[in-house]
């Protein structure tokens, strides 16, 4: 009987990935399990459907390449949150370059961009919500993402971002605070 | 208390329209194409594969596959041309370079030249010889000249009388 991709652990995944002959097999139950949760990790971040796919493929072809050196001094999810927080934010810093604009623009153009986008089907509400993240400066918007989002408990965001879960916890409720009151304008 | 309640908990103190909108769980409006991430897997194992074969291939097998990668289709033809271009580029160089450069490894020397006439003097005609050393004596009019005087004994000594009187008649010495 097949073994389900949900039941195998990070250890026996680490084990086949390292094992002759086993690499691709390994790598591919790595996919299974985690592909669509950093994708959804990577998509919040990114917003549109085309980037996160590149930044999702990007991502893993860079797993495949260090898995090898992975020596387990963290958990797997952690080294994977990691590499694909790195990746999204190295993405939107050379998007940012491209184009000079303040945060208000750049929320506005978002929005523009979500409203064309066909991978969007949401509400006016979800795409107020949308609007208002990006107009949060870019370590509060990751913040948030992680935890109202990837439900993401402060341990495991201090593990991947390497900050203080004292820093995390001010930073998430500053940025609530902001994303409730952009809602009661929205709505108001 | 799960950090899904614990979420809740703290959105419900700090944010009610969130709290009230995540509970709502109508998601976030985003969507992927269909069967998105089982192409996903596809794509990114096409991507890491043959950096996978790279790795386990010997170097052997590897220029194996690059070689026989070039004698396929339009790499072939490609190749054969350039083949083709190098040799006709090598031929025209060495006839052009024939002349000067490998000839006068081929000829005979000045040396070897003298000794084989003289060797084989019965076999040539005189006026044969006049031509020779006069066409030398213009191109190098010193060297056909010590030449000629060097080996003129030799002549001398190898001609009967009547060639030697001839030498005296003939229209080559008259001044």
């Amino acid at each position: 009987m097949q073994t389900a991709v949900a039941d195998i652990t990070d250890e026996q995944i680490l084990a086949l990935v390292k094992e002759a002959g086993q690499q691709e097999r390994g790598f591919r139950l790595l996919l299974q399990k985690y592909q669509e949760r950093l994708y959804w990790h990577i998509r919040h971040m990114v917003v549109e459907h085309e980037d996160a796919n590149d930044v999702v493929q990007n991502c893993f072809i860079k797993v495949f390449r260090g898995i090898q050196r992975f020596e387990g001094k963290s958990a797997l999810y952690t080294w994977l949150y990691r590499i694909a927080t790195n990746e999204s934010i190295s993405f939107l810093k050379k998007k940012k370059k491209r184009s000079a604009d303040s945060l208000d623009q750049e929320a506005l153009q978002v929005a523009e961009r979500l409203t064309a986008d066909v991978y969007f089907d949401g509400n006016a509400i979800q795409l107020a919500l949308q609007k208002a993240i990006q107009q949060l400066p870019e370590k509060q918007r990751i913040v948030f993402q992680m935890r109202y989002f990837q439900e993401m408990s402060y341990q495991q965001m201090s593990e991947v971002l390497g900050t203080s879960v004292g820093g995390l916890k001010a930073s998430y409720h500053h940025a609530v605070k902001k994303v409730e009151r952009s809602l009661t304008e929205f709505e108001g | 208390m799960s950090e899904k309640e614990n979420i809740k908990t703290e959105l419900e103190h700090s944010a009610p329209r969130l709290a009230q909108l995540k509970a709502e769980n109508t998601g976030t409006g985003f969507q992927v194409p269909p069967q998105y991430f089982r192409q996903l897997t596809t794509d990114i194992l096409a991507e890491v594969q043959p950096s996978t074969t790279t790795q386990t291939e010997s170097w052997y097998s590897r220029l194996r596959q690059q070689l026989s990668t070039l004698l396929l289709g339009r790499p072939a033809l490609a190749l054969a041309s350039v083949i083709i271009l190098i040799l006709a580029g090598m031929w025209f160089l060495r006839s052009d370079t024939w002349d000067s450069a490998e000839l006068p490894e081929l000829a005979l020397n000045n040396e070897e030249l003298e000794a084989y006439i003289l060797a084989h003097l019965e076999d040539f005609d005189t006026d044969l010889l006049i031509d020779i050393y006069t066409a030398e004596e213009e191109e190098n009019p010193d060297a056909g000249q010590a030449l000629i005087e060097e080996n003129l004994d030799h002549l001398l000594l190898e001609m009967d009388e009547e060639e030697f009187e001839s030498l005296f008649e003939g229209e080559a010495f008259e001044e």
